[in-house]
């Protein structure tokens, strides 16, 4: 199973693409910074994005590569396939302080935001 | 020029001149985005009636021309009610030529690589303004049935410097039909177009950048504009007040780790130094793998004490330089879930957890 990285930004090689996934329209944007505004983005090749009612991404490459840019991080190659999307998750170990039944330490997981 | 498989012929070379001509538009356009010169009302005009023209739409009287010394201010008086707008004027979703439109049209003519070459160029050379997502963090929401207008300004000039290039360089129809924005933007700080109405703004009085081209100033604000708003950032990212003014040997780590934003928890870090905060606070560093490392904290934070957090010191190179971040990862294996790694003090394990690897994925690229 390959796996790729962009930033914040994983891309794995998966069988298939859920057959209930909807094709995203418009830009191939695979996730966007919220304060910055730069994008992790298919510049070259054909490819497709498609999206489950979950909020889960992929991507389907139909030429031979396409090419994933982003303003900072280098371009990354991706050959034919189809692949799952995903950001890097992290722990917020602060979630929940208020809660009297909550532990200390208890945190809870969260997804990349930037 | 090489034959596509529609049989469409497409520019895949550049003379020596033309190639010569990136540079020089790259230059015009970070002026522009860098200006804090008072804007050129009658220039701004000009260029929108023309831009107007250009894309069929009515021409509005004067009198429905406002000017504003201030983003905050135009972006504010910048709505329009929804109903009825579109059947009169049919024409208005021309006015928003988005930097993907454009590319898909130039790409009928260009190939890739060359859009891909001018791009990458612009985009590096150019600095980058205060953008109206930015602006609109501070603006009033829109009265119900309202919508906003188009924005246009000092931070769209590295597409536009992309769109000057091949109109007057290549003589491209599609960008050629808005040099009457291009005009309009590089006489003025925003443009906001609406169907009835038409807004500017003024050009900042202070914009400061780093060698990049980058908002950012360490010791106050980055951006103010003529009305006194001030916007703070590092590094291009847009950060809170209290970064700037807490001295930096005041700043604690947990604050720094509460922050859910890893761009702006990244900035933070590069201004108060790493080393800085190790060295002030109780920590270990549990495993280390290829420049990253797991390091374990000890924290008196609120009414807790002596808690354990753990994070990931990432480190890594990009476009820009060497970057380094911190990233909070759970300590205990329940904190996990159900892909928890097989060692939980293996660094880079943790890692490939925090990217969802599982244990066979192997990593062809990272950048």
């Amino acid at each position: 199973m390959n796996a790729y990285r962009q930033g914040d930004v994983s891309i794995m090689a998966v069988e298939r693409v859920p057959k209930n996934a909807r094709k995203v329209k418009g830009e191939l944007v695979l996730a966007r910074g919220e304060v910055t505004g730069h994008a992790h983005r298919i510049v070259e090749g054909q490819a497709f994005l498609y999206r489950l009612a979950t909020g889960m991404l992929y991507l389907r490459v139909l030429s031979e590569f396409a090419k994933l840019y982003h303003e900072e991080h280098e371009d990354v190659i991706l050959p034919q396939g189809e692949y799952e999307i995903r950001r890097q998750r992290e722990f917020d170990p602060f979630v929940g302080r208020s809660d009297p039944r909550r532990r200390a330490g208890e945190g809870q997981v969260r997804y990349g935001m930037d | 020029m090489g034959w596509t498989k529609r049989g469409v012929v497409r520019i895949n070379k550049l003379t020596a001149k033309q190639e010569g001509q990136i540079i020089v538009f790259a230059e015009k356009w970070n002026r522009i985005a860098r200006s804090t010169e008072p804007w050129d009302q009658e220039a701004v005009a000009a260029g929108i009636r023309r831009f107007y023209k250009a894309m069929g739409c009515r021409q509005l009287q004067r009198g429905r021309i406002h000017f504003t010394e201030g983003p905050i201010a135009a972006y504010n008086y910048a709505t329009f009610k929804w109903e009825g707008s579109w059947e009169r004027h049919p024409n208005f979703s021309k006015l928003d030529p988005s930097e993907w439109a454009i590319r898909c049209l130039l790409a009928r003519t260009f190939e890739p690589a060359i859009l891909k070459h001018v791009e990458d160029f612009m985009h590096r050379n150019i600095a980058r303004s205060l953008s109206i997502r930015r602006v609109a963090q501070n603006g009033k929401n829109m009265p119900e049935g309202h919508s906003r207008g188009y924005f246009f300004g000092q931070a769209d000039a590295n597409w536009l410097a992309i769109v000057d290039y091949f109109a007057t360089v290549h003589g491209n129809e599609h960008c050629q039909k808005l040099e009457g924005l291009i005009q309009a933007v590089q006489s003025c700080g925003f443009v906001g177009l609406m169907p009835e109405k038409i807004i500017f703004s003024n050009r900042p009085e202070v914009a400061k950048f780093d060698d990049q081209g980058r908002l950012h100033c360490e010791d106050g604000p980055a951006f103010i504009c003529r009305q006194g708003w001030r916007w703070f950032y590092l590094a291009g990212v847009p950060i809170f007040e209290k970064y700037i003014k807490t001295p930096a040997d005041d700043l604690k780590l947990a604050e720094i780790l509460a922050e859910p934003n890893a761009e702006i928890r990244t900035a933070v870090l590069r201004k108060f130094g790493f080393q800085r905060l190790l060295a002030t606070t109780h920590h270990r560093i549990i495993s280390e793998a290829a420049g990253n490392a797991l390091i374990e904290f000890k924290l008196k934070i609120g009414e807790h004490h002596n808690e354990y957090l753990r994070t990931l010191r990432l480190t890594w190179q990009d476009k820009t330089g060497a970057k380094e971040t911190l990233l909070p990862v759970p300590r205990l294996a329940r904190q996990f879930g159900e892909d928890c790694p097989e060692n939980v003090n293996d660094c880079e394990q943790v890692r490939r957890w925090t990217l969802g690897w599982p244990k066979e994925a192997l990593a062809v690229a990272e950048t």
